[in-house]
């Protein structure tokens, strides 16, 4: 089943695609279950295209303007194709809200998703490094090193966003192409989805809490992969903990517990109104600290106090980021 | 030097070792990962497993490390106290790549200017290789050069077979250690010659990949301005994770803190060479503005520049770039694109 | 080996700066400083190299490489010209005649003097580039016999920023040099030269190529060429330069990376195999081409 939706992305892309434009997908990388972005200019380059339930890294971060600059020939003139899973679309949203790409430029392509696996998770139950691994419509199997083999159930091996679908639901933009019956889409989605999957913070107190986030982010080694892999960041290199020249320092780089959390805490504040929650930040982290049910938090805390969900419609305005004249500020 | 520890008799061994120095190997964490971390009870060592993510450069080099604290006068001059560190310790459970990186951040701190810092901790410390026997599906240490069972930059190797535990002194600071142990070793007969041989050859027929790069070693700046390392840079989002976690990266920051109106010091931090602002000059222009020169260097620099400069490649094959990866690059594929493009030249 | 040993210190430790008093500070433009500094006894320099640079540090704030624009070696005092560029400097600007400033070095290779002897110098300066430049200049009167001609060609944005102008109306009262300012755009009251240095230099190399060409065999053997200032300037004079075929090893240029140690460990200044601080800031232009372009 997956074989085919994999060929309707292709068909469609050989029917949309011009001579000058980009495609953003996945392509299959080196290693076992590694998918890795690929940027086609070439008609022929589009059967390289994949998509499987290893496809994890969000393509939305290429499309801001810096990712462009560096990535784009000089000249561009064309569209740029990209294809998304449905929590990915939703940073595509938050993007053009952003104003970081014009809507113009873009063909947002999403592809029915039924959950992604977390491969970190599945190499932590396999005794060895894992050789292979494939999948089923149900299952993952992997072979480790000494041959020894692994059987998965996919539900338990999703990344913790698929877990409770709190995501996947579609954007309100009507301009993109869907692939898959988006009318099964939605109905298998209600299944998946769980209300209110408990975070930690709906059950602990404030003390234990703060204990939590402390011992969590003790591991952090700064390596700033969780904020360069989020899409809703795209102050890139101006940011201000990269030093940049002539702007309030605000973190030493200094890697002591205090300043990380004060890092982390300055990034669940900023990022709070554009974090659609596709928990990059998590599967990049290569300590492994779970990210997401701290952003997530967040997102719900505005979802409840705004009725706001960053990335559903592709021109909200940020809730804690702007405001009209004349309206009575807090 | 080389003797035998029976199976039973390596927690008396470790616990001897702990009574000698600070002991720092591999520790399960409450997180569920091996770390190497200081030992409190010498039963959370786990030496088998893969590799951990974490290398023990920090216990020479630390992410973080104070070079003096200073003390401002009334006149505005200060008197500085210089914080080496030379507590001895012994840092146990080395994979032969990770003793490799060890050996190349001593060598490229010993170079023109000494780095008191890292020589003096390496003069106090004591290396324990472990022979490797459980490669990741990352590894490539056999391209570069290096094998499973290296000794090379260890004061003592070790080695785990089914009955026994081989233990091999080869420095001098090894011999004295191994003398204070009293006899929990015994003498190891000609036969366990065979040892690291087998084990080599059984980790080696593991490990996925080998691309030869020594056939090129120091031709590879040929393929500086090859069109392989935009395909790279267009995935890579410029974070740092790969140098964070790299074994033999040796960039650093340095800044100053003030912690009253007075006091303060100087540190040091671990820098990536992957951000924009590691290059930028104070002008505002920027040698390496993009991430394709960025990414350059970083591959450059283990394989070429390191070479010009120390005749090592400094890259071991750990795989710890890979492993950490959010965009899954690989750099087995970016060597094997380098040696395509130095072998036969762009396509 | 015994836990807890004292704390040892080392006496060479490239880490640590020491203080040095501010002897004297002027105001050369309105964001140029200079200082001079007296050294202590016990940090004067082995050997100083035109050139080279120190760290120059105020705890607590941080540290910048600066050029030494001249050693006295009989009074041992250090001059130092800083343009106020960041956070640093800023600090540094704050200073007055009696504080203290830290200081490691000296750092870098420095010009290769020895082998300019006998020959004619040309010194082309861009902005705060004249300033590792004038530690040249110094070292050319010093041993002026020793030495051809002097030629310097000294290119400002506009009137204001134009360094050390006293020194260049006194450098131009010596016999076998010659002194050149020019400002990149017209100005009011201006009747010096006008346009970017490295015009300045394809006229003046015939100038140059005169002086040659009177005073020595006609070949482009005995004269040598310094160019520091921003990489975009020191280009386009190399690419002037590349057009007459002047020889490539008698063309020197001075890098201005980004650098944190000075001692080659750090890696901010990391260009190719080479560490800036430590093999360079000085480059042949020769050892130039053989860089990777990352400066
Ligand atoms: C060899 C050499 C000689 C120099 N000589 C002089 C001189 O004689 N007079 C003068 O005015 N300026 C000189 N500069 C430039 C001067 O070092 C920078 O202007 C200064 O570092 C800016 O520091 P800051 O903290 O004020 O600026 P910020 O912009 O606040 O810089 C922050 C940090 O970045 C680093 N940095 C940024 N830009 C540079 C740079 N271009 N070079 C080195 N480090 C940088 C420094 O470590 C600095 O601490 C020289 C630079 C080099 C490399
Ligand atoms: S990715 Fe993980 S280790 Fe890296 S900075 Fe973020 S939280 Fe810290
Ligand atoms: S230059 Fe880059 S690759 Fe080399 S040591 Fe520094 S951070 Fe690592
Ligand atoms: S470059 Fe990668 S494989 Fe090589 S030593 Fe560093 S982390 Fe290991
Ligand atoms: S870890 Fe990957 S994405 Fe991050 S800087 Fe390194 S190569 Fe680029
Ligand atoms: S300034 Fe640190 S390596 Fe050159």
């Amino acid at each position: 089943m997956k074989k085919q939706i994999e060929q309707n992305v292709q068909q469609l892309l050989t029917q949309i695609w011009k001579p000058g434009d980009l495609i953003i997908a996945w392509k299959n990388a080196s290693l076992p279950g590694h998918r890795t972005p690929a940027f086609l200019y070439r008609k022929e380059d589009i059967q390289d295209i994949v998509f499987d339930s290893f496809c994890d890294i969000s393509l939305a971060k290429y499309l801001n303007e810096r990712n462009r600059q560096e990535i784009l020939p000089p000249h561009f003139k064309g569209k740029i194709h990209i294809v998304c899973k449905p929590c990915d679309a939703k940073s595509v949203m938050q993007t053009f809200s952003d104003q970081q790409i014009s809507e113009t430029l873009v063909n947002l392509i999403v592809v029915a998703c039924d959950g992604i696996i977390d491969r970190k998770k599945i190499e932590k139950h396999c005794d060895q490094s894992i050789v292979d691994m494939q999948e089923t419509d149900f299952q993952i199997l992997c072979t480790d090193i000494s041959g020894k083999e692994y059987v998965f159930e996919k539900r338990e091996s999703w990344l913790r966003k698929c877990e409770d679908a709190r995501n996947c639901d579609l954007p309100y933009y009507y301009g993109y192409y869907f692939v898959g019956d988006e009318k099964e889409y939605r109905t298998r989605l209600k299944h998946r989805y769980q209300t209110h999957k408990k975070l930690p913070q709906d059950t602990m107190s404030p003390k234990e809490l703060q204990q939590k986030i402390h011992q969590e982010l003790s591991r952090c080694i700064r390596c700033n992969a969780c904020r360069n892999i989020c899409p809703a960041c795209f102050c890139s290199d101006q940011c201000v903990f990269d030093k940049p020249k002539e702007r309030a320092k605000l973190v030493e780089n200094q890697v002591t517990t205090e300043n990380t959390i004060l890092y982390h805490m300055i990034r669940f504040h900023h990022i709070a109104p554009n974090c659609t929650g596709c928990g990059e930040c998590e599967r990049a982290c290569p300590k492994d600290i779970p990210l997401h049910i701290f952003f997530e938090y967040f997102n719900r805390c505005m979802e409840e106090e705004f009725g706001y969900k960053p990335g559903k419609t592709n021109d909200e305005r940020q809730k804690l980021l702007s405001y009209n004249l004349g309206e009575d500020l807090v | 030097m080389r003797k035998r520890l029976k199976i039973n008799n390596l927690q008396a061994f470790l616990q001897e070792l702990q009574k000698q120095a600070t002991l720092i190997a591999p520790v399960k964490t409450d997180a569920g990962e091996r770390e190497f971390r200081p030992v409190e009870q010498v039963a959370d060592i786990v030496l088998e497993g893969s590799n951990p993510l974490r290398s023990p450069k920090e216990y020479l080099f630390p992410q973080m490390e104070t070079l003096y604290t200073f003390h401002l006068q009334k006149d505005g001059k200060a008197t500085l106290k210089e914080t080496l560190h030379n507590e001895p310790q012994i840092i146990l459970g080395i994979r032969p790549c990770d003793l490799h990186a060890i050996a190349y951040v001593k060598e490229f701190y010993s170079t023109t200017h000494q780095d008191v810092y890292v020589l003096e901790k390496w003069k106090h410390t004591i290396l324990i290789g472990w022979a490797c026997q459980n490669p990741l599906n990352t590894c490539f240490c056999t391209s570069v050069g290096n094998s499973p069972v290296d000794s090379k930059g260890a004061d003592i190797m070790m080695a785990k077979t089914d009955s026994f535990y081989l233990v091999e002194v080869l420095t001098v600071k090894g011999k004295d250690l191994i003398e204070k142990i009293p006899s929990l070793l015994e003498d190891s007969p000609e036969a366990d010659n065979e040892v690291l041989p087998s084990i080599q050859k059984q980790t080696e027929s593991m490990i996925r990949e080998k691309v030869d790069l020594l056939s090129i070693k120091g031709r590879i700046d040929s393929a500086y301005s090859s069109s392989i390392w935009k395909s790279y840079s267009d995935v890579c989002i410029a974070c740092g994770a790969c140098t964070f976690n790299c074994p033999t990266c040796t960039c650093f920051d340095s800044a100053d803190l003030l912690e009253t109106c007075q006091d303060g010091c100087r540190y040091r931090t671990w820098d990536t060479c992957q951000n924009y602002a590691f290059t930028l000059h104070a002008s505002g222009h920027n040698p390496r503005a993009t991430r394709e020169a960025r990414l350059r260097q970083r591959v450059m620099h283990k394989y070429q520049y390191s070479v010009e400069q120390l005749g090592l490649f400094s890259c071991t094959g750990c795989g710890r770039c890979t492993r950490s990866c959010p965009v899954n690059i690989d750099m087995v594929s970016i060597i094997k694109d380098i040696k395509e493009v130095v072998d036969h030249g762009e396509e | 080996m015994e836990k807890n040993k004292k704390i040892p210190s080392s006496t060479n430790n490239p880490y640590l700066p020491f203080f040095a008093s501010i002897r004297e500070v002027g105001q050369q433009t309105s964001t140029v400083k200079h200082f001079l500094v007296d050294l202590p006894k016990e940090n004067y320099p082995e050997k100083f190299i035109p050139g080279q640079f120190y760290q120059l540090s105020i705890p607590g704030v941080g540290e910048a490489p600066i050029s030494v624009s001249d050693y006295d070696p009989i009074n041992h005092t250090l001059l130092f010209c800083i343009a106020k560029t960041g956070v640093v400097t800023s600090q540094i600007h704050t200073l007055q005649k009696g504080d203290y400033l830290g200081l490691r070095g000296p750092f870098g290779n420095g010009f290769p003097m020895d082998t300019f002897r006998g020959k004619n110098i040309v010194l082309v300066a861009g902005g705060i580039g004249l300033v590792p430049l004038r530690s040249v200049v110094e070292d050319y009167f010093r041993n002026q016999d020793q030495y051809g001609e002097l030629e310097i060609l000294f290119g400002a944005r506009n009137s204001q920023e134009i360094i050390y102008r006293e020194e260049m109306k006194q450098w131009r009262l010596k016999k076998k040099t010659t002194c050149k300012i020019t400002i990149d755009k017209p100005e009011k009251g201006w009747d010096g030269n006008v346009g970017f240095v490295c015009n300045l230099v394809d006229k003046s190399y015939c100038d140059c190529s005169e002086v040659l060409f009177h005073h020595t065999s006609p070949d482009q053997t005995n004269t040598v060429i310094l160019v520091v200032g921003p990489p975009v300037m020191f280009q386009s004079i190399l690419n002037n330069l590349s057009t007459i075929h002047f020889p490539d090893d008698l063309v020197y240029v001075s890098l201005e990376n980004h650098m944190k140690c000075g001692i080659g460990k750090c890696g901010h200044c990391n260009c190719g195999g080479k560490y800036v601080c430590q093999d360079g800031p000085i480059f042949s232009w020769k050892e130039l081409k053989t860089l990777e372009k990352e400066y």
